[in-house]
């Protein structure tokens, strides 16, 4: 199966050459695409595994070269997709996170509240973009067919799956290659086994797993759940990642409330503060961006804003006090009067709960019969099983939410506050 | 601190209690569409509008005793779930309301009841068709994408135009806004 006889070879530090047709080569010239080079994938993960510097421009890349590797095995499988569904599927692969924000999700939902990453990666692949140029040259209907692909509303076609299911090339590539870049081998699992074993289904979720490829699935099952326990959701990340949001919302409702000058507010991030974002102005903000604001901070005459800024930048973090029992609101008035003794009043800023469902990732859990999308086992008759009835590990693994709850502080308060949690319980 | 949990809490206190965790997450995408104060993203997959985000609330408003599951298995081993708010999840109203949270839940109650009072059956019918209607199909390609791809349910016609009215009667059927 080949998209064009032209094309260009991308080196890639996991799949090694990825070849992409000529076609699809606007896509990656085009600003809105480029931009991705300057939007890191894991947000601050770099405080914590220095080497998490790869960005949504590899990622998207790598996600490219998986979705066709998987839509390879499916026209092996006597599945294939139509020409013009494979340009569509192709290009929504390379376009699934082109809306991403600057930090990825640290910012996500703050920065542009009621709009996210999905609704501007439509308002890009729709609107006056370079990215819409690109995919018009091919097809004056190619950006409607990505947009359905990449809709959240969208259902009922493989091209969605083999994007956003349970065997997904978006976290097949982000598991690898997160895992890679953090220097970890968490997120290692047979990928080539995986898409060896894929299976067309004929109804949702649309693809499904071979009986003989159980042990592939449970080794990317397990690398879901380590990889969201040990990276994605690990607790100094997460403190970085609180104090990146509660430092921004400061900021944004300084500004609002007129205490915050317009020359302390970089030109960029403006009309992020006034609420009043045109697609020109997200695309011009990328993870320099707030690090140039958080510099500028950092000699704020406003004690929180350098506070915050500092820590940030220089990496000094909050501890953390991991908790599992309801923290009543008498509890919570004992923790603050310590915070106030230290003089940190903003309790917004310095008393920051973090809880699992915060996370943007997931791990497999098989929840209740019939509940949630499940990730399916065809056995030689021909017959879908859900995997944790298969599989013990997973049944292990999967069968109930793990939870971990984590109150971040300043240091100096954190010994006092822990005895009061324990003492509250 | 948990003032996340609160619009989930609210719903909760409202409706008694729920059975099953498929019927919960229907009522509440159906209440976020109707302008309920839940800002969990829901996908849609086999069983409908599905939200990973809810499910993992849920589980913690589990571990942080705020919520009750009790499961009760059938004759036949199928294990069901009932959920109530716990004696700490109705502390948390309380005490939200007493310090000034916003606990507005932002839906009417008697919907939320309305809701609660259907089956897992119904409402998983009547989320899906929403969903794919307001994804851009019209009311006739919902319903057949509903019957082909959920096929096993065997929803009927009689079904499917009574879960179109539903959807109208509470003006939430995209191609017939309420005015």
């Amino acid at each position: 199966m080949s998209v064009n006889p032209q094309s260009k070879l991308f080196r890639d530090p996991l799949h090694g050459y990825i070849s992409i047709g000529d076609d699809l080569l606007p896509i990656i010239d085009s600003r809105e695409f480029q931009r991705l080079r300057r939007v890191s994938q894991l947000g601050v993960s770099r405080l914590t595994y220095h080497g998490a510097e790869h960005t949504r421009f590899g990622h998207s890349v790598g996600v490219y070269y998986l979705y066709k590797r998987l839509a390879t095995e499916l026209d092996r499988r006597g599945a294939p997709l139509a020409q013009d569904d494979l340009m569509a599927g192709l290009s929504a692969a390379l376009l699934h996170d082109i809306g991403h924000g600057p930090f990825s999700h640290a910012l996500e939902g703050i920065l542009t509240p009621g709009r996210n990453h999905e609704t501007w990666t439509q308002e890009i692949v729709t609107g006056p973009t370079q990215v819409n140029e690109a995919l018009k040259t091919v097809d004056e209907a190619l950006p409607e067919k990505v947009c359905n692909i990449l809709k959240e509303g969208s259902c009922s076609s493989v091209l969605t799956s083999l994007i956003s299911s349970q065997l997904d090339a978006d976290r097949m590539d982000y598991l690898l290659r997160d895992s890679m870049y953090c220097g970890v081998s968490y997120g290692r699992f047979d990928v080539d086994r995986l898409i060896a074993t894929i299976v067309p289904h004929g109804s949702s979720p649309f693809i499904a797993i071979d009986g003989r490829g159980l042990m592939a699935v449970e080794g990317y099952v397990l690398a879901r759940y380590f990889m969201y326990w040990q990276v994605y959701y690990h607790k100094t990340t997460r403190g970085f990642e609180c104090i990146l949001r509660e430092l921004w919302r400061y900021a944004r409702n300084k500004y609002q409330n007129g205490n915050l000058a317009e020359q302390d507010v970089p030109r960029q991030i403006r009309p992020f503060f006034q609420e009043a974002v045109t697609l020109d102005d997200y695309l011009n903000i990328d993870d320099y961006d707030i690090i140039s604001a958080l510099k500028l901070w950092q000699a704020s005459e406003d004690p929180v804003l350098r506070d915050m800024s500092t820590r940030f930048l220089r990496r000094h973090r909050f501890k953390s006090i991991e908790f599992n029992v309801n923290l009543h609101f008498d509890v919570q008035d004992r923790i603050k009067k310590v915070l106030e003794r230290y003089n940190y009043t903003e309790f917004q800023c310095y008393m920051i709960f973090d809880q699992p469902s915060s996370v943007a990732y997931d791990y497999y859990t098989a929840g209740e019969e019939g509940e949630k999308p499940p990730i399916l086992i065809i056995d030689k008759n021909g017959s879908a099983t859900e995997v944790s009835k298969l599989s013990e590990p997973i049944k292990a693994l999967a069968g109930r939410s793990k939870n971990r709850f984590n109150l971040y502080v300043p240091e100096e308060c954190v010994l006092e506050v822990e005895s009061i949690i324990r003492a509250g319980r | 601190m948990f003032e996340k949990y609160l619009p989930l809490a609210l719903m909760l206190q409202i409706v008694g209690h729920v059975s099953g965790r498929k019927k919960l997450q229907k009522i509440i995408y159906l209440a976020q569409a109707k302008g309920g104060a839940f800002n969990e993203k829901f996908k849609y997959h086999f069983f409908g509008p599905y939200s990973e985000t809810l499910a993992a609330e849920l589980e913690e408003m589990k571990a942080l005793d705020l919520l009750v599951e009790h499961a009760t298995v059938s004759p036949s081993g199928y294990i069901s779930y009932e959920y109530s708010l716990s004696h700490d999840g109705k502390t948390l109203v309380k005490e939200s309301c007493q310090s000034g949270v916003d606990a507005e839940i932002g839906v009417d109650p008697e919907f939320l009841m309305r809701m609660n009072s259907k089956s897992a059956r119904e409402l998983e019918l009547i989320a899906a068709l929403h969903y794919l209607m307001c994804a851009g199909m019209a009311e006739s390609d919902a319903v057949s994408a509903v019957k082909l791809h959920k096929a096993q349910q065997h929803y009927t016609d009689e079904e499917c135009k009574k879960a179109l009215e539903e959807l109208r009667a509470e003006g939430l059927n995209p191609h017939f806004p309420q005015s």
